[in-house]
């Protein structure tokens, strides 16, 4: 079966980003295969290169890095959620003349369509809330 | 044909008005999973006089992680049980689709 | 694409936080996409309907105004809870004429013929 999985809260803040994270992991385990992961509202958050937590905590940012490039996970966070968030890409912070750009290895920004796209596609949907 | 749908409840009974407007849904073919701080609504499960989650849906999965991080322990209701992020991926096959509360 | 039934549930005030904004946002764009989408507003989401909104006076882009929008993307089917209505005494007459108050049963019949169902 084709997932798709819907990131809503931002890593930290609550487990939203967490439990997505076990999940997708959980899921390199069996024959089912992830469409997209797709990142809105604070989820934009997990796609920032810039969040540093603590040495002795777990980095949830590197955990979502490592296993996008471990497995080719396609990852996109709201163009427009992430903009108002402060999470921007090169392209972005060129057009909007920011100082600096911050969107992490591994993921893309993209509008809702691609969200849509992945609910239409997939035969199954799970939202991780905040 | 009617479907069955997995619902999942990341909050405690606190958020009263999340917890209503799931029970008002939920179906008796449909099961529950209960994660993060929902796992809290697991000592209700064990509780007899009072009317929990089982009595409204097939069964009721706790995630194990989220329930023994929170120190608390598997119930002995014979209408739950507690489950891996594995049995997770897995129930999302098994039921029609994912309905998440939060 | 295939065609999906999409569910949004709107259980959020407006202004106080994004969550209005954001479900409107992908209503309109399910519904650019073709797909067929119904609005259903329950809990606190029932204030979003109250009209006449004066949003410019906290800065925000009118809610009312965006789901003014809603008919011309082709989004007919709104509706709201009648329950959640009465439990915050909001009168009805106070609700957009466009939105149907509709009972649990119809709600639970909303939520099984859905293929996708996302609370904001």
């Amino acid at each position: 079966m084709k997932f798709s999985i819907l990131v809503l809260g931002a890593p930290f803040s609550n487990q939203a980003a967490y439990s997505a994270y076990r999940f997708v992991e959980a899921m390199m385990e069996t024959e089912h295969t992830i469409h997209r992961v797709f990142f809105y509202q604070d989820g934009i958050h997990t796609s920032s290169a810039l969040a540093t937590p603590p040495q002795d905590e777990h980095d949830l940012y590197e955990a979502w890095q490592d296993l996008i490039a471990s497995h080719k996970i396609e990852c996109f966070s709201c163009i427009a959620a992430a903009a108002r968030r402060g999470v921007i890409d090169a392209a972005e912070a060129d057009r909007h003349g920011r100082p600096a750009n911050n969107l992490a290895k591994g993921f893309e920004l993209a509008g809702l369509g691609q969200l849509v796209e992945a609910m239409v596609v997939s035969d199954r949907l799970v939202t991780f809330g905040k | 044909m009617p479907t069955a749908t997995l619902h999942t409840l990341n909050k405690p009974e606190s958020h009263a008005e999340l917890n209503e407007e799931l029970a008002r849904v939920i179906s008796p073919d449909d099961a529950l999973l209960l994660l993060e701080d929902g796992v809290y609504q697991a000592l209700r499960l064990d509780v007899t006089e009072s009317k929990d989650w089982s009595a409204l849906c097939e069964h009721v999965y706790i995630l194990e992680d989220d329930l023994h991080a929170r120190g608390l322990k598997p119930p002995s209701n014979p209408n739950s049980t507690v489950i891996s992020y594995l049995e997770f991926v897995k129930l999302c096959v098994q039921y029609d689709k994912i309905v998440s509360w939060y | 694409m295939t065609n999906k039934e999409i569910l949004i549930v709107c259980r959020s005030t407006p202004y106080g936080s994004s969550n209005a904004k954001e479900a409107l946002d992908l209503v309109l764009a399910a519904a650019t996409f073709d797909q067929s989408v119904t609005l259903l507003f329950s809990g606190d989401g029932c204030y979003q309907l109250i009209g006449k909104h004066q949003s410019e006076r906290i800065h925000s882009k009118s809610m009312e105004r965006m789901m003014s929008a809603l008919p011309v993307y082709g989004v007919d089917n709104i509706y709201i809870d009648a329950l959640s209505l009465k439990k915050r005494a909001i009168n009805p007459e106070l609700i957009n004429a466009s939105a149907q108050a509709i009972d649990t049963d119809t709600i639970k019949s909303l939520y099984e013929s859905a293929t996708t169902v996302l609370h904001f």
